[in-house]
């Protein structure tokens, strides 16, 4: 299948998920930006793959919801791990991503975010979030490996300063800088 | 063709380029030794390719200077293609750097390197696999054991554009496809120019013009969109690499020398102290053991050559030429050589890197970041290298701040006078004061630019690369290549000087010269009034110094002629400066001419004030005890 044409079919699904209830041809023209043409061409396809059934409306059928299920979910972990103030907005661009890539993701979802400072040496987590707002900072912490969804474990606590073993290298990060990073804890 | 060697700091960016070329290119194990670009050729398949070595960066979107400098050379788009080195060991952070250049609609081949090490660790890294999500070349290499060069070379006209896309949210795609509408035409990718403009880069915005302000005004929902962008990017990066990664038993642990070295606050900064400690003991014995030996043969040689010369001039000459060239080669040679065998030593084994963060704390007290420790230790070697070595810093507040303070680092030059004059001269405790001395005003002076350069500095964010064991080929080729410049262009100066110093002396004018100045030497500094023409020459090559000064009063044996107070001073007057002319130069191309005029001339009478206090409070203190 093209690929606008199966991005377009997730957002109607996701769509009627939010919506909790079938969705217009006009609604989704409006959420979306696309044309009128693109979004029978998509549900005429989902009609064909047994997602749904059009009668004015989208209605799903039980394996469209199923579906919807599950980009919801997969929605969910992604926003949770690539948060931020726009989590959302970021995650309905990654969730494109077919389930099996996110997979790694899924397993740390239910953890509770923490920020990193309250982290004790040993302990393991993922990245999730951050609330520092120079991109220059932003930049460098990506650049070290510190993205979210990343796997790390403290192996030293400074008082200036907290040493990570990320991606298999040590990385040191200001105190005042692990302050404001979030993270999961596992175990 | 030309290409591009794009990757992280201490990637293997360096050794790649040796091994494709042969070219003789610095290897250190801590980020930031590129701060130049290299440049080396190779015949490939009957076409000449040539290969310029970058400066690492972690990101396309850069925070510091080195990185702006990579940056700058991607976006001029003046090259074929890229080779971008990437880490297997952390795989995700090279992509984060792949995905910005494929967004730019760049050929790329992408070399991975330390694929062996990462197995070792239970990381694999399935290159066919990424090949095919990316649609690029990929190639495991070991550039230090020469493995995968080969195959290197045979696919390195397969260098392609990616057709792998990274789609943003709605309202970033539509602010992107607003920014393209009104760029021109260009050699990149207009998708890829946007977003960076999008994402508030300064250069991209300050070359084609577009801030899109209006643009970002319009997609609200977006407060900041540098980071909304930054972090989809991430999210790509990451995706794609852990799915072409398999791990199996992640090793974890912290090396147990870390440990205690990092850790322990007060273990780890005496460390350090015992290191320097240690540096200097060793420049103290073995430079003096080097100095002793090579003077008494350049004396002898004087000795042996002089009842040759008949005539008065040309003896005046050769004397002072070679009064000169011992300087250079006695003095000078033997402390910078064996300070820079010993910098390496310490940067390649990864102890280096360390330094920044068990330092972190103290150069924070004083307003700088832990990193600057980098070019503040480079400093100790000779200051024009390490001016340049400031690019590593964050922002250009630091970089000026740190250049003040190179006055009061005793470069390898200055350690001559330091040692070789005053420590010889006057006795190892006076040597040591004014080391003592300069770190007090270090200390002070830039407390003081604290309140009138204001910036917080960066935080650290620094990766910490392992320890590796220094080979000693690669030591004494660096030590060599820093050094070259010293002797190819320091050594001719010194001879020069001499000569010139001889000249003056037949012509009669050096009275002339120096007496509207004796108010500094006589009267402030308390110093014989020749001896100013040690100090003018030191202003322009503190090699010159301890040569001039020899020129100057007649003799080596200055303490026939000084007293050893007068040493003292004379050694804080000639260390106090500006380093030498070369450095000022370097300065003003780093940093902007009109900031260098003002650090020379407040740097000159800041020195020769500070030594006449000093001066002053020794006096003052002999007749008190």
């Amino acid at each position: 299948m093209i690929e606008w044409l199966r991005i377009l079919i997730d957002d109607i699904l996701r769509l009627s998920r939010e919506k909790n209830k079938p969705v217009s041809i006009k609604e989704i023209v409006d959420e979306t930006n696309v044309d009128r043409e693109d979004v029978r061409d998509a549900i005429n396809e989902m009609e064909k793959e047994g997602l749904a059934k059009y009668k004015e409306k989208v209605l799903l059928t039980d394996k469209g919801k199923e579906r919807a299920a599950l980009l919801f979910k997969r929605h969910e972990t992604i926003e949770k791990f690539f948060g931020g103030k726009e989590a959302h907005k970021i995650a309905h661009s990654l969730e494109h991503f077919e389930d099996k890539d996110i997979e790694y993701m899924k397993e740390m979802v239910e953890g509770k975010k923490e920020s990193l400072k309250n982290f004790k040496e040993g302990m393991e987590g993922i990245i999730a979030a951050s609330t520092i707002s120079n991109p220059k900072i932003i930049s460098r912490l990506i650049g070290v490996g510190m993205a979210p969804a990343s796997y790390f474990r403290v192996e030293q606590v400074r008082s200036d300063a907290i040493i990570l073993r990320i991606h298999n290298r040590l990385v040191v990060i200001d105190a005042s800088i692990a302050d404001k990073i979030f993270a999961v804890g596992i175990k | 063709m030309k290409a591009l060697l794009i990757g992280q700091p201490n990637v293997g960016k360096s050794s790649l380029l040796n091994a494709l070329t042969g070219a003789r290119v610095i290897i250190s194990n801590y980020p930031g030794t590129t701060i130049d670009f290299t440049k080396g050729e190779a015949k490939i398949k009957g076409k000449k390719y040539s290969f310029i070595d970058t400066p690492g960066i972690y990101n396309l979107f850069p925070s510091s200077m080195e990185e702006k400098v990579t940056e700058k050379i991607v976006l001029s788009a003046d090259y074929d293609f890229i080779i971008q080195v990437a880490d297997a060991v952390a795989l995700e952070r090279s992509l984060v750097i792949t995905m910005s250049l494929i967004e730019l609609g760049l050929p790329i081949i992408l070399a991975i390197n330390f694929w062996e090490e990462a197995e070792k660790k239970g990381i694999y890294v399935n290159e066919k696999k990424l090949e095919e999500k990316l649609g690029i070349k990929v190639v495991k290499i070991n550039p230090i054991k020469r493995k995968g060069i080969l195959q290197l070379v045979e696919n390195i006209d397969k260098a392609k554009k990616s057709n792998f896309e990274i789609i943003y949210d709605d309202d970033i795609e539509f602010a992107i496809k607003e920014v393209m509408k009104r760029l021109p035409k260009t050699k990149l990718s207009k998708r890829g120019i946007a977003v960076k403009i999008l994402e508030g880069d300064e250069e991209a915005i300050k070359k084609y013009g577009i801030d899109a302000a209006s643009i970002k005004k319009k997609i609200g929902r977006h407060p900041n969109l540098s980071i909304d962008i930054q972090i989809t990017k991430s999210g790509y990066a990451s995706i794609v690499s852990k799915n072409v990664t398999e791990l199996k038993a992640i090793k974890t642990g912290i090396n147990k020398f870390d440990k205690i070295l990092l850790f322990h606050p007060v273990i780890g900064q005496l460390f350090v102290l015992f290191t320097f400690t240690l540096i200097f003991l060793i420049l103290i014995w073995l430079g003096g053991w080097f100095q002793d030996n090579l003077f008494s043969m350049f004396n002898k040689l004087i000795d042996f050559l002089m009842p040759f010369i008949h005539s008065k001039f040309a003896s005046l000459l050769l004397e002072n030429a070679l009064t000169g060239l011992a300087a250079g080669i006695a003095v000078a040679i033997p402390y910078i050589g064996i300070f820079y065998v010993i910098l390496s030593i310490l940067e390649d084994s990864g102890l280096l890197s360390r330094f920044i963060i068990i330092l972190n704390g103290l150069m924070k007290k004083i307003g700088l970041p832990g990193k600057a420790i980098i070019p503040i230790m480079l400093g100790l070697g000779c200051s024009a290298a390490a001016i340049k070595s400031t690019r590593i810093l964050p922002e250009k507040e630091d970089r000026i701040k740190v250049s003040f303070l190179y006055s009061f680092i005793p470069c390898s030059s200055r350690t001559a006078i330091i040692l070789g004059v005053v420590g010889h001269y006057a006795g190892i405790g006076y040597g040591l004061g004014i080391y003592l001395i300069s770190f007090i005003i270090f200390i002070i002076t830039a407390k003081i630019l604290n309140i009138s350069i204001k910036k917080e500095p960066m935080p650290i964010i620094e990766e910490m690369p392992s320890y590796r064991i220094p080979k000693i080929r690669n030591v004494v080729i660096k030590s060599w290549i820093r050094m070259e410049s010293f002797v190819y262009v320091v050594i001719p100066l010194l001879i020069f000087g001499g000569l010139l110093y001889a000249i003056l002396l037949q012509l009669n004018v050096v009275n002339a010269i120096i007496k509207p100045l004796n108010f500094i030497t006589v009267g402030w500094l308390h110093l014989p009034e020749k001896s100013m023409i040690a100090l003018f020459y030191g202003f322009l090559q503190k090699d010159l110094t301890p040569a001039m000064l020899a020129n100057a009063v007649g003799t080596l044996n200055f303490g026939s002629v000084m007293t050893k107070l007068q040493i003292f001073t004379f050694g804080m007057a000639s260390t106090f400066q500006v380093p030498c002319i070369i450095a000022f130069g370097m300065m003003g191309k780093e940093i902007g001419w009109k900031d260098v005029i003002m650090i020379e001339i407040s740097m000159l009478l800041y020195g020769l004030f500070l030594t006449g206090i000093i001066l002053r409070l020794f006096l003052l203190a002999s007749i008190l005890f």
